[in-house]
């Protein structure tokens, strides 16, 4: 097996998005916190790597969209955790998990121009809303 | 203009009310989101000017921590939602709250740390419920930069 550098890398808002979830599974999910703890600890140090390779720099508007991509992940959670507890729930709560994936993949794409990545490869296309209702975000 | 107030909030502060705010812009109605929007570019007004002045860096630890302080604060508003559909789980919720609370503020407390803005007067109190639970790993893990 070649031992070749990998060439195709997770991009930066992926590993914030990444980030987020698994944040979200160490708070929650008691019986593997520890492989969850571990996978932050990977994430950070990737992300670390990507801030000092290009000299990201903090702007109030980019820990907005941190935000709100760690909150719509949580709002998630939670939507499908009413999924599968409420049965006759199911199919409205698919619909918003999935209304509400087109704002958080918005905001990752967001979060790369933000970042300075202008790579259009890197850009998610998942971005239909479907006319979500009552959530709102002034972005 | 000079700012002549001498108490101000901190950095952490301005950044724990507005995951709060952002919280409120979802969830609250729109008529309540219109001043929460406006509350919220203030909010980044500040955060930015803080940003240059204080020539704060990003680190991936912050990130981290804003990221959890945001979470927490939405696991709260969830959490009351759920101490008031189910009242027999009531006080194992309140618990649940009081611990996100604690470890909100030892969150608070780490990002003035980072960015010199602590100080033993606006150092935040933590009360944790025990020594068993979901947080102590999470601690342990901030604690050493993980």
């Amino acid at each position: 097996m070649s031992d070749a550098p990998r060439r195709c890398h997770v991009s930066f808002s992926e590993l914030l998005d990444r980030l987020s979830i698994a944040q979200i599974k160490e708070v929650m999910l008691s019986e593997e916190r520890s492989s969850y703890s571990e996978e932050i600890r990977r994430i950070m140090h990737d992300i670390t790597l990507i801030i000092e390779e290009n000299n990201i720099k903090p702007t109030a508007h980019f820990l907005r969209l941190v935000i709100v991509l760690a909150q719509i992940n949580l709002h998630i959670w939670h939507i499908k955790e009413t999924m599968m507890k409420n049965k006759s729930r199911f199919d409205e709560c698919m619909k918003l998990a999935h209304q509400l994936n087109g704002i958080r993949n918005q905001v990752k794409n967001m979060l790369l121009e933000e970042s300075g990545f202008i790579d259009a490869t890197k850009k998610r296309t998942n971005v239909n809303t479907d006319n979500i209702q009552g959530w709102h975000f002034s972005l | 203009m000079t700012d002549m107030r001498q108490f101000q909030f901190s950095f952490a502060d301005l950044i724990d009310q507005l995951t709060i705010d952002q919280i409120k812009e979802v969830l609250l109605s729109e008529e309540q989101a219109k001043k929460i929007i406006s509350e919220i570019e203030q909010l980044e007004h500040d955060i930015g000017t803080l940003l240059h002045n204080k020539n704060i860096g990003l680190k991936a630890e912050f990130i981290r921590m804003v990221i959890l302080l945001s979470q927490i604060n939405l696991h709260v508003w969830y959490n009351k939602d759920e101490m008031m559909s189910e009242p027999d789980n009531y006080i194992e919720l309140l618990r649940f709250s009081q611990d996100l609370n604690s470890m909100r503020n030892h969150i608070k407390n780490l990002i003035m740390a980072a960015i010199d803005e602590a100080t033993p007067a606006n150092k935040r109190s933590t009360f944790f419920s025990d020594n068993s639970s979901w947080y102590v790993q999470i601690l342990a893990n901030l604690r050493n930069g993980k």
